[in-house]
C-alpha cells in the first residue's frame, strides 16, 4: 500500500490512528503499541505475505542474536560478525545474488545465472537499522529490546519501507511513551501535507517526462539533455523527500519524531555539504558504521581517499545491484576525494562556483543512477556534452511539457525553506490551516485523478 | 513547535477540523485531476485510427458492399484490412478503438459510416459486458470534447463504481470539460497546440505511436512475436466468472440493441463475432471454455435481434504464439490465422450481399 493512495489515506490511516488513540487512552501505552505493531504488520503484509515472513524471521533471529551480544564476553565479537554476516547474507540473497551470478556467468565461472527475485520491501532499510542495533549492542551502547519492542522498532509502518533509517537510541524512548495529541496531530498533518504535495503534484508530474527521456537518451540536443537530467533530479528529490516528509508526518500522529532526511540538498555548495543534506540518515549510517570504522580521515590523505571511495561505493551498491549504481557511487566517492583535497588547500571557493560545480557533479551522477544501462548513461552524457551537435530542440525534446513543474520544483528546491524549517515555524493558526488544507486538497485532487498512482522511487531500493 | 494554543492560534483541534475540511473538498465535490488538454494520451491513437477509417469510408462510398468491423482495439490488431479485402473482394473498414472509450461511443462513431448494403460486423470485447463497466472516463471525455458525439444519453456513464466522484459532479475534470463549453474550448485549443507529439514520444518499443497508423486506419508497425508474459496485461479479461457479467443491461447489450436498430434503419446487414484474442500460455482449456460460455451468452441476444453469426464462440481464439502484447492484441501470426477464418466466412456473405444489390 502506497502512502499516496486513496486506500491508505482514507481507510488505513484513519482506522489506525483511531484504534491507536482508543487503545492508548483506554488501555495504556502497551495496548497502543500493540495496535501500532499490528497495523504495521498488516501494512507490510498487504504488499506480500511471503515477504512478511522474511521480515518476521529476521526480527526473531536478530532478537535472539541480540540477546547473546553482551560486551566483554569472549563470544561477542564472533557472534557479532556472524549476526552482521547473516543480515548481509539475507540482503545479498534477495538483492545481489542475481547480479553477482550474472557477472560470474558472463565471466564463465558459473554455468547459469540465478533469476532475479522480488525484493522484500524495505529490506535495505531494516537491514541497516538492525546492523546498527547489533553493533551498538555489542559495544554496550544498546539495551536488549525484547521481541515485541524489537518487532515494532523494525516494522513501524511510517518508515518501514523507505526510511528514514532510524537509530534505536532515538526511536525506542519515543515509542515507549508514544501518545497522540491534537498538537502532534496538527503538526503531523502539516508535514504530511507537504510530503503528499511534493510527491503527487510535483514528482509524479515530472515522472512522465523523465521516463520518456530516459527511454530514449541518445541524440538529445545539449540543453534538452541537461533539462532531462534536471527533470530527474527534481523528480527524485521531491519523490524521496516527499516520502520522508509523509513518513515524518505519519509518525508524528503517534507522537514520534523521525530524524530529518533532507535539508535542501540542491542548495549545497560542495559535494560534502550535499551529502550532509541528502538522505541524511543514510549518510549518517555510512559515516558512523563504515567510514569511521575504516579509519575515517585520521590515517593520512591516501587512506582517507580510499575510505571515502569505499564508503561511497558501498552507498552505491546499497541502492541497487548493478554497474550503474556502482558507477554513481564511484562518481560521488571521487568528488568527495577532490572536495577533501581542495579543503586541505585552504582556498575558499566562491559560493556560486561551488554550487555550480556541485550541481554538475550531482546531475551527471544522477544519469547512471537512473539509466537502464551503462550504455544509456553514456549516451545521455554524450548528449550533455554536446555530442549530438544540436543545442536545443522544440517541444519534442521534452522542454515545454515539464516546464511548469520544473520551474516550480526548482524554485521550491532552491529558494524556499525546506520542510524541516517550515515545521519549526509551524503554528496551529488559521493561515497555516488554510495552507495545510489547500495543499492537501490539491494533492488529493491529483490522487483521485490517477487510476494507477506511481510508487515511490525509493521502494525499489 | 507550539503548544496546543498560543495567543495567535486557533488551537490544534480547530486546526485539524479546518484543514481536514478543506482537504476533503475534492472528494466532496468530485474535483479530480487538474490541468487542461487531453487527460489520456491514448486519445491520439484512437483518434488517428478513427480518422483513417473515416477517410477510407468516404473514399469507398458507393463501392459496396463494404465490411465494417466495430469493436475495441482488438479489431485493428486482428483484421488486416488490405489483404482481407483482396481475398473477399470488398472494402474492409476496421473501426476498432481503445476499448476504454466504451463500446457505445465506438459504435456511435462507426454508425456514421454505415450505408445501405454494408455488412456491419459487431465484435465487442468481453469486458464491455461486465456489470461494473470498463470505461476510462479521461479517455471518454477527451473523445467527447475533441470529436463531439451527439445523442449520448449519459456520456460519462458506465464508469466503474470507484470513479463515481470523478463523474457525479460537474466540478470533475471529466464531466466539467464535457459540460462546460468554455472549459472544453480551452481543452481543444491546447490540444491542437500540443498535437499528438506527446503521445508519439511515449517510451518503449511497443509501437503505439500515431505514425504507425496509416491513412486507412490500419496498424502498420511490425509485430513479429509474442512479448514476455508480464506484458500480456488486461488481467481483468481473465476474470471470466459469470457473476462479473451483465447480459441484460450492460453497455455491451444496450449498444448491440442500438446498433441492430441503426442497421435495420439504414438497410445494412448486422453480423456478430467474438473479439479476437490469443490464449495465455498459463491457462488451461477450462479458461477458453469459460470465455466461450460468456461469448455465447451475448451472441444469443444477437440471435434474438436478428443478427447473423460470422464466427462462433471459440473461433476467434489463437494460440499463445499469436499474441502481441496483451490478451486482445494479436501479432502478425495471430492476425494471419484470423484472416484465414474471416476470409472463409466472409466470401459467401459478400457474394450474397453483392448479388442482392444487383
Amino acid at each position: 500500500m502506497v502512502f499516496s493512495t486513496v486506500g491508505f489515506l482514507f481507510v488505513f490511516l484513519p482506522l489506525t490512528v483511531g484504534a491507536f488513540v482508543a487503545a492508548r487512552r483506554c488501555l495504556g501505552v502497551g495496548a497502543g503499541l500493540a495496535v501500532l505493531t499490528a497495523a504495521s504488520l498488516a501494512f507490510y503484509g498487504m504488499w506480500n505475505q511471503g515477504h512478511l515472513a522474511v521480515l518476521l524471521g529476521s526480527v526473531v533471529v536478530n532478537c535472539v542474536l541480540a540477546a547473546g551480544l553482551m560486551p566483554g564476553r569472549p563470544w561477542t565479537r564472533a557472534l557479532l560478525w556472524a549476526a552482521v554476516g547473516a543480515n548481509l547474507l539475507l540482503l545479498g540473497w534477495f538483492k545481489y545474488a542475481a547480479f553477482l551470478s550474472g557477472v560470474l556467468f558472463s565471466a564463465g565461472v558459473l554455468g547459469a545465472a540465478l533469476p532475479a527475485r522480488a525484493l522484500p520491501l524495505g529490506i535495505s532499510f531494516f537491514t541497516f537499522q538492525t546492523v546498527a542495533y547489533l553493533v551498538d549492542r555489542a559495544r554496550g551502547l544498546a539495551p536488549h529490546m525484547g521481541p515485541w519492542r524489537h518487532l515494532l522498532f523494525i516494522s513501524f509502518f511510517p518508515q518501514l519501507v523507505a526510511g528514514p533509517i532510524v537509530h534505536h537510541s532515538e526511536m525506542m524512548p519515543q515509542l515507549d511513551r508514544a501518545r497522540a495529541s491534537a498538537a502532534d496531530g496538527a503538526a503531523g498533518l502539516f508535514i504530511l501535507a507537504i510530503g503528499l504535495f511534493k510527491k503527487v503534484v510535483i514528482a509524479d508530474s515530472l515522472a512522465y517526462y523523465s521516463d520518456v527521456g530516459f527511454a530514449n537518451p541518445a541524440g538529445l540536443p545539449l540543453i534538452n539533455a541537461w533539462v532531462l537530467a534536471g527533470t530527474y533530479a527534481l523528480q527524485l528529490y521531491f519523490d524521496f523527500s516527499g516520502y520522508s516528509d509523509m513518513a515524518t508526518g505519519l509518525a508524528r500522529f503517534f507522537g514520534v519524531r523521525l530524524p530529518a532526511n533532507f535539508l535542501s540538498p540542491y542548495k549545497a555548495t560542495s559535494v560534502a555539504a550535499f551529502w550532509r543534506r541528502w538522505h541524511v540518515t543514510l549518510s549518517e549510517f555510512l559515516k558512523r558504521y563504515v567510514y569511521i570504522p575504516l579509519g575515517g580521515s585520521r590515517a593520512g590523505a591516501t587512506r582517507t581517499a580510499v575510505n571515502l571511495m569505499l564508503t561511497m561505493l558501498l552507498g552505491g551498491i546499497w541502492h541497487g545491484a548493478g554497474w550503474t549504481f556502482i558507477l554513481w557511487g564511484a562518481i560521488h566517492g571521487a568528488a568527495l576525494v577532490v572536495n577533501h583535497a581542495w579543503r586541505g588547500l585552504g582556498v575558499v571557493m566562491p559560493a556560486a562556483l561551488g554550487w555550480g560545480l556541485t550541481m554538475a557533479v550531482v546531475l551527471l551522477g544522477w544519469v547512471p543512477f537512473r539509466a537502464e544501462s551503462l550504455a544509456d548513461a553514456a549516451a545521455l552524457w554524450e548528449s550533455m556534452l554536446g555530442g549530438s551537435g544540436e543545442i536545443v530542440r522544440g517541444y519534442d525534446g521534452n522542454l515545454l511539457g515539464p516546464a511548469p513543474y520544473l520551474l516550480a520544483g526548482a524554485a521550491a528546491a532552491l529558494a524556499c525553506p525546506n520542510s524541516v524549517e517550515l515545521a519549526e515555524r509551524f503554528r496551529p493558526t488559521l493561515p497555516w490551516a488554510l495552507w495545510t488544507g489547500g495543499m492537501l486538497a490539491v494533492a488529493l485532487a491529483y490522487v483521485l485523478g490517477r487510476i494507477e498512482p506511481p510508487e515511490f522511487l525509493y521502494y525499489e531500493f | 513547535m507550539s503548544s496546543d494554543r498560543d495567543h495567535r492560534g486557533m488551537g490544534a483541534g480547530w486546526f485539524l477540523v479546518v484543514s481536514l475540511a478543506l482537504a476533503l473538498t475534492p472528494l466532496v465535490v468530485g474535483l479530480d485531476g487538474l490541468g487542461f488538454g487531453p487527460a489520456d494520451a491514448q486519445f491520439w491513437w484512437s483518434d488517428r485510427v478513427a480518422a483513417g477509417v473515416e477517410g477510407k469510408a468516404a473514399r469507398t462510398e458507393g463501392r459496396g458492399p463494404r465490411v465494417i468491423f466495430v469493436g475495441g482495439s482488438s479489431v485493428p490488431f486482428a483484421v488486416r484490412a488490405r489483404s482481407l479485402e483482396e481475398r473477399i473482394g470488398a472494402p474492409v473498414l476496421p473501426y476498432g478503438l481503445n476499448a476504454g472509450l466504451g463500446i457505445d461511443l465506438i459504435a456511435r462513431g462507426a454508425a456514421r459510416l454505415i450505408r445501405r448494403g454494408d455488412i456491419v460486423v459487431f465484435a465487442p470485447e468481453l469486458q464491455h459486458f461486465r456489470s461494473e463497466g470498463t470505461v476510462n472516463p479521461a479517455l471518454r471525455s477527451d473523445w467527447l470534447v475533441m470529436r463531439g458525439m451527439e445523442g449520448m444519453e449519459d456520456p460519462l456513464g458506465h464508469a466503474p463504481l470507484r470513479q463515481w466522484t470523478a463523474l457525479r459532479s460537474r466540478w470533475s475534470r471529466y464531466r466539467g470539460q464535457v459540460e462546460w463549453e468554455t472549459y472544453a474550448a480551452i481543452v481543444r485549443a491546447i490540444a491542437r497546440l500540443k498535437g499528438d507529439r506527446e503521445w508519439m514520444q511515449f517510451p518503449g518499443p511497443h509501437g503505439y505511436e500515431t505514425r504507425y497508423v496509416d491513412d486507412d486506419g490500419n496498424v502498420t508497425f511490425p509485430r513479429p512475436g509474442p512479448r514476455s508474459p508480464e506484458q500480456w496485461g488486461a488481467w481483468y479479461v481473465l476474470e471470466v466468472a459469470p457473476e462479473n457479467y451483465d447480459f441484460e443491461g450492460s453497455i455491451g447489450v444496450r449498444t448491440l440493441e442500438w446498433l441492430a436498430r441503426v442497421c435495420a434503419e439504414r438497410g445494412a446487414m448486422l453480423m456478430v463475432m467474438p473479439s479476437c484474442h490469443a490464449t495465455p500460455p498459463w491457462v488451461g482449456p477450462e479458461f477458453l471454455e469459460r470465455v466461450s460460455q460468456r461469448e455465447e451468452q451475448w451472441m444469443r441476444i444477437a440471435d434474438r435481434l436478428g443478427a447473423t453469426r460470422l464466427l462462433e464462440p471459440g473461433a476467434t481464439a489463437v494460440g499463445a504464439d499469436g499474441a502481441f502484447d496483451s490478451f486482445q492484441h494479436l501479432n502478425d501470426r495471430g492476425a494471419a490465422a484470423i484472416e484465414e477464418r474471416l476470409a472463409a466466412a466472409l466470401r459467401g456473405v459478400v457474394g450474397e450481399a453483392r448479388a442482392s444489390r444487383e
